[in-house]
């Protein structure tokens, strides 16, 4: 009798050890599969980036660092040669070497594999093995931002040999292992008790799948959560005020621009962009709409990215006696636009206000909200006017945003105003060619300056990223987004 | 009987293949690329040229006669295909999520019915007194109050101030408690309407009154005599709830966090997982057809007048 009771004092001291060393976090979707390879879901990159692990990343501070890689170097601007961290294994025990990162790209660049973000590192021709640590990886033509990209979460290093399995059964070397899967309810994560890292005090990581926000804060408000991510403004002001919660506002990757179509006769007129820019209200949009979850945008990109010029100031304060004369000059008087954006409650806010703010210079818009694929099709037909877009750095790298935007071979893909400057072209390849990061910084800052005074976009502001979580959570990292959480050093202190 | 039910069943084919068919030329009338759908807006700065490569390796490009007669082929060997998105047998993403569904649904029924013939046989009885007007009035507020915003109050009452409940989830008896009063809470509703009426419309009957004339107390001939007849109206809907409910509860599992099919059948068409939303809507109209199926076999069972032959 007595030796059962005290059996069952035992186990039940081990579950409560186990649930002090658990943290519970919510997602809002099930991931669509746990192989990085295979997506392109926000969702599944948050669990990815616990279990693999990347050649590089970016740090806090918005520099880049190994994570797998010890050393590196551009022998030539085309190839960058890495020196792989010694005697690292996936967690099956298999060693991560340079035939396993190079198996692994491979994987990820072979068209038959589908994978929806091999975009991220199209720019690489081929990786070769030099020694059992060292990789050369080729681009074809000299990529300076290849690092930044090598830290995107699809470039993660996977073991091939379990091919298909990874979906439901990853294996990395990252600082977390996978336990178990309920589809649409929940995932666990357990320490893995190998990382060359060190291992993670906290024990467990239990991923819940909560659809619905109001529901994530009543469970981090009951203690059925203790962190949670991507709170709408409303909410999170209520959290705000609740002191058994910690709250954060931080300024991630993203930034939401108006973008014009600069070759539409309508647009043509630098004027008039100029006159749609002293229009806009910015810190009007930010106060009553975001609630002040934003940051007023300038340059296209925000400061968390590498080579923002962020020091540049406003040139297109709001001033709509300017714009009514700047339109009047144009000959551009009762100026009719249509606004192209898709389904997304922020954006379609903020086009109602860009109306309102417009039709006070006497510029009649009109807003088309379409889904996002049927958008997509739109900014691809050259009658197209005004666009507002919501787009995020996610490599941290200036050239991620910049050529895409504003390189004359993006037009229509992404550089939908299609914005053809023969001198931004070059500063763009410039900073592609040239690993310095001098050399890329001057470009990149030309470039910013050139298409501030040029208006084929104006940036409204950077959204901030919110998180909630309960104070027993310490030392966790977020690095620009919810999905690069970082619980390497993370405690619980219940 | 035997031959009605193996009749009911040879239907389900026509009716499958027009549900097939239907899916299909929703999912591909409906604008927007299923690739750009299935990538989401985090694709942004991914060019034409890869997009391209992603719709041959999903085999997008080859026309819609060629994918719906490929999609059928496939259909007659039993194979479900494979969900775009997740890469996994369609098959087994639907089954994953059906005890969930089937548990809600089944207690979320079971709320439903005691609550409702209670009720509903209450108001009847005690027809134009208090009891009928607080029965109707409850009933009223079953339909008319939207899930979402009773379950987050059945939230906030029990999980957070009396911290009696898990707030959501899916795993013990007490995550199911929340989520089944809701969805039983307005189901009930409809159920004690029905049976409201249905009862009034017995309790007029020759042979209520025959019952009671000769010495039968109130209590036998209410229930024994006219809460029999008046539930086949009653049958009817509780199987017809319950047909819907197998189909997922798409706000309550949401609201709840309960890994039912109904939100997964809604991911499926927001990403245009063609052969996900096609397998799901192929599993629940079969259940339904069955559903019902067994409500009119049911009829027989309660009413010997009923004859399939």
């Amino acid at each position: 009798m007595k030796r059962t009771a005290v059996a069952i004092l035992v186990m039940l001291l081990a579950t409560l050890a186990l649930a002090q060393g658990r943290l519970t976090t919510a997602i809002s979707s099930n991931p669509p599969t746990l192989d990085p390879q295979k997506t392109f879901n926000g969702y599944s990159f948050a669990i990815t980036n616990q279990v693999y692990e990347t050649l590089f990343r970016v740090t806090p501070a918005g520099e880049i660092e190994g994570l797998l890689a010890a050393s590196w170097e551009f022998v030539d601007p085309s190839t960058l040669r890495i020196t792989l961290r010694d005697g690292i294994t996936f967690t099956d025990g298999t060693p991560l070497d340079a035939a396993a990162v190079k198996a692994s790209l491979e994987r990820l660049l072979d068209p038959a594999t589908a994978a929806p973000g091999r975009f991220v590192v199209s720019a690489i021709d081929s990786v070769e093995v030099v020694d059992a640590t060292t990789v050369d990886i080729l681009t074809g033509e000299p990529f300076a931002p290849l690092l930044a990209h090598l830290a995107h979460p699809v470039a993660a290093i996977v073991p091939v040999a379990h091919g298909d399995d990874l979906a439901r059964n990853p294996v990395g070397s990252g600082p977390f292992t996978f336990v178990s899967w309920e589809q649409s309810n929940q995932l666990l994560l357990k320490a893995n008790a190998d990382y060359w890292g060190g291992v993670p005090a906290i024990e467990e990581v239990l991923y819940r799948i909560i659809p619905e926000v109001s529901t994530q804060v009543i469970e981090l408000r009951s203690g059925g959560l203790d962190i949670i991510f991507n709170i709408p403004p409303d909410a999170f002001e209520a959290l705000e005020a609740d002191t058994s919660v910690d709250t954060t506002a931080y300024l991630g990757w993203g930034s939401t621009m108006l973008g014009m179509n600069t070759v539409n006769p309508k647009l043509q007129d630098l004027r008039v962009r100029q006159a749609l820019a002293h229009a806009i209200d910015k810190s009007l949009i930010i106060e009553e709409f975001l609630r002040g979850l934003a940051e007023p945008g300038v340059v296209p990109i925000p400061p968390t990215v590498r080579f923002a010029a962020s020091d540049l100031e406003e040139p297109y304060p709001y001033e709509p006696e300017t714009a009514k004369a700047l339109l009047a000059e144009a000959g551009a008087t009762g100026l009719k636009l249509t606004l192209d954006i898709y389904q997304n409650p922020d954006l379609e806010a903020v086009a109602q206000v860009l109306q309102f703010m417009l039709s006070e210079v006497g510029v009649d818009l009109t807003i088309r909200v379409q889904e996002y694929a049927a958008y997509v099709e739109q900014t691809a037909k050259d009658d197209i006017e005004l666009y507002l877009t919501s787009w995020g750095t996610v490599t941290l790298d200036a050239d991620y945003t910049l050529y895409a935007f504003f390189h004359s071979s993006e037009i229509p893909d992404n550089n939908v105003s299609r914005y053809r400057v023969a001198a931004i072209d070059a500063l763009l390849e410039e900073a592609r060619d040239n690993p310095a990061d001098s050399t890329r910084a001057a470009a990149y800052r030309d470039v910013q300056e050139l298409v501030l005074a040029d208006v084929p976009m104006v940036t409204l502001y950077y959204p901030l990223s919110t998180i909630a979580k309960s104070p027993v959570l310490q030392g966790e990292i977020v690095r620009f987004s919810w999905i690069n959480l970082d619980l390497r050093n993370a405690t619980l202190a219940r | 009987m035997t031959l009605f039910i193996i009749r009911r069943l040879a239907a389900l084919v026509p009716v499958l293949l027009g549900v097939t068919l239907l899916v299909f030329a929703m999912l591909w009338l409906a604008p927007g690329d299923p690739v750009l759908a299935l990538l989401g807006e985090s694709a942004q700065g991914i060019s034409r040229a890869a997009l391209e490569e992603l719709r041959r390796a999903h085999g997008f490009d080859r026309g819609p006669v060629i994918q719906y007669l490929d999609y059928l082929g496939g259909l007659v060997r039993g194979d479900l295909g494979t969900s775009v998105r997740s890469g996994q047998p369609v098959m087994q993403e639907v089954l994953g999520r059906f005890p969930a569904t089937l548990l809600l649904a089944g207690s979320a029924m079971f709320v439903a019915s005691v609550l409702g013939l209670t009720l509903g046989v209450l108001a009847a009885v005690f027809r134009r007194t208090v009891v009928d007007h607080v029965a109707v009035l409850i009933a009223l507020l079953g339909v008319s109050v939207p899930v979402f915003w009773s379950g987050l109050l059945l939230m906030l009452l029990f999980a957070l101030d009396l911290g009696w409940l898990p707030a959501s989830g899916y795993g013990t008896w007490k995550h199911l408690v929340l989520p089944a009063s809701a969805v039983g809470f307005s189901s009930a509703a409809f159920i004690a309407r029905i049976t409201r009426a249905s009862m009034i419309e017995t309790l007029r009957q020759d042979y209520v009154r025959t019952a009671t004339a000769k010495g039968l107390g109130p209590g036998a001939v209410r229930l024994r005599h006219a809460l029999r007849n008046a539930l086949l109206p009653v049958v009817t809907v509780v199987g017809l709830q319950f047909g819907g409910l197998l189909g997922g509860a798409v706000l309550t599992e949401t609201v709840f966090a309960w890994p039912g099919i109904g939100r997964m059948l809604v991911d499926a068409i927001a990403t245009r997982d063609l052969p996900l939303v096609q397998g799901s809507v192929l599993f629940i109209a079969v259940l339904f057809i069955i559903v019902n199926l067994a409500v009119d076999v049911s009829y027989a069972v309660l009413n010997p007048k009923v004859r399939y032959d």
